[in-house]
């Protein structure tokens, strides 16, 4: 059982090796020349949501409603939610043509019908807005390991853990997004607007992806610009607990996951 | 022989620079801030997580004023306009922010840029330091009790506002600097910055509650100057400077 779970991460870290490696082929050299590419892209598929500046201020924001929120991402600010580096950190190229790629489910279509050359534009027009691309690295977290555990053991550590992370008081003892915080309502994002909490028995909703190895990336990383912590001071040298939350999580619901 | 002579040439243009930088010498400037007017009475708030580490009740008070002195507690005071010449001794030693018995300790922290901020947790709770530089995301960490602490560079210089997530009573600043001329006032409201460059500066004072003021000093070859501010209950303030 145990080499099974470690022959499938194995697996699945060589698919996302392969695919980092193909995407990587089609990236051009970030040029003005690239980036003017990027803008033309953006200005077509991008700005409505995003605005003209990438302050998150377009048209489109107005029919979600002025305060209605999460808004769209504001790329002037330097905080983003969706990466694989440490809390505080800029996101990586590859975050950035990750999330252009998938979506956000319920909030952003994915763009993977776009060719990949054009998609790396965007992500080089996009680091344009943020003065900070140019003067930091960001690294990403190491992910490693993998469920060691078998699965119902895997599932009573993770409710263990699911408590002591006090993971309830947020999205609920069942996981409904219903915790005494949320009910409050004192859930703000960065710009002091309310937002709702992940129901996590709803996967294809999660903004970071549903996976497993989504899952682990989103407790060590966080998201930034939202109450949502990093749990990497705890879990980055005791990975198995990272997995065996993951696991859990996903356990809350039926809900299958591709 | 036209290397030679180049660099001769280079270490003679040199010799006035170096040599007004002996002559101009280093002094101490000494801060005082006072607080004059009353302080107002804390708040008082009713404690909903965590009481049997928390309390059931905390005292919320951001003005810290020494008596009979009026001396005013946790304002950084700071050198404005002068840069760091990459030749004056650094202050990037790590600071340390403990979240213990639900506040944030020290309240207020200056440091210089190039700092390691290490937080730690010593309460048998969680809390949850969540830092913000403008609204930019410093850090947002889960501080599990008995975890590890957690250290992080501080590259930029502002203002940082320190939360908890978990206890929003919870608050504390630091305050990031480009060179190593700041200090933060202690209980009767002094602080002193040493080995400033001679010549005149700029100087501000800053508080989380009652805002900033600036004044102008001029430092003495190894002696010393004073500047003192007053914040008033009405909100303005004033200054005064003493050289010797």
């Amino acid at each position: 059982m145990r080499r099974a779970h470690v022959a499938t991460a194995a697996a699945l870290l060589g698919v996302i090796v392969s695919v980092s490696s193909l995407a990587q082929a089609a990236k051009p050299e970030d040029t003005a020349a690239t980036r003017a590419q990027g803008q033309a892209l953006f200005e077509r598929a991008c700005l409505f949501c995003h605005g003209v500046t990438g302050q998150g201020d377009g048209p489109a924001g107005w029919f979600l409603g002025r305060y209605a929120s999460p808004r769209p991402q504001n790329f002037t600010v330097g905080s983003f939610k969706l990466r694989s580096t440490p809390s505080g950190d800029l996101p990586t190229d590859q975050d950035l043509f990750r999330t252009i790629t998938k979506g956000i489910p319920g909030y952003m279509p994915g763009f993977a019908s776009l060719p990949e050359t054009a998609r790396w534009q965007v992500v080089a027009y996009v680091k344009s807005f943020y003065p900070g691309f140019r003067t930091e690295t960001p690294v990403p977290l190491s992910l490693v390991g993998a469920p060691t555990h078998q699965l119902a053991e895997s599932l009573d550590r993770g409710r263990a853990l699911y408590t002591s992370f006090e993971c309830h008081t947020c999205h609920g003892i069942e996981g409904q997004g219903d915790g005494p915080v949320a009910q409050a309502g004192e859930l703000k994002d960065a710009f002091g607007l309310s937002i709702p909490t992940a129901n996590l028995t709803r996967p294809s909703s999660f903004k970071n992806g549903a996976s497993l190895l989504d899952l682990v990336r989103t407790l060590l990383t966080g998201l930034d610009g939202t109450p949502m912590p990093s749990y990497a001071a705890r879990l980055s040298d005791r990975e198995t607990d990272a997995w065996d939350l993951a696991q859990y999580i996903r356990a809350l619901s039926a809900e299958s996951v591709p | 022989m036209l290397v030679i002579a180049l660099f001769i040439a280079l270490m003679v243009s040199n010799v006035p620079a170096a040599l007004a930088e002996m002559e101009q010498g280093y002094g101490t400037v000494n801060v005082h801030v006072l607080y004059r007017g009353t302080v107002p009475p804390p708040t008082e708030m009713k404690v909903t997580r965590d009481p049997e580490t928390c309390g059931a009740t905390i005292s919320l008070q951001s003005l810290t004023v020494h008596s009979p002195s009026d001396g005013l507690k946790d304002a950084v005071v700071m050198i404005e306009g002068i840069h760091s010449s990459g030749k004056e001794q650094t202050r990037t030693q790590p600071m340390v922010l403990s979240n213990s018995k639900c506040s944030f300790s020290p309240h207020v922290i200056p440091l210089q840029t190039g700092s390691t901020l290490e937080i730690q947790n010593l309460d048998q709770i969680m809390h949850n330091t969540h830092i913000t530089h403008e609204i930019r995301t410093f850090i947002n960490v889960a501080m599990v009790a008995n975890g590890r602490p957690v250290a992080k560079k501080v590259a930029n210089p502002g203002l940082y506002r320190v939360q908890c997530d978990v206890h929003k009573f919870m608050e504390g600043y630091v305050l990031a600097s480009g060179h190593p001329y700041f200090g933060v006032t202690d209980e009767r409201g002094s602080a002193k910055i040493l080995d400033v460059p001679a010549g005149e500066h700029d100087i501000s004072v800053w508080h989380e509650r009652l805002g900033q003021l600036q004044t102008h000093v001029t430092v003495p070859p190894n002696g010393e100057a004073t500047a003192t501010f007053e914040f008033h209950e009405d909100g303005t303030g004033h200054s005064r400077r003493i050289n010797r």
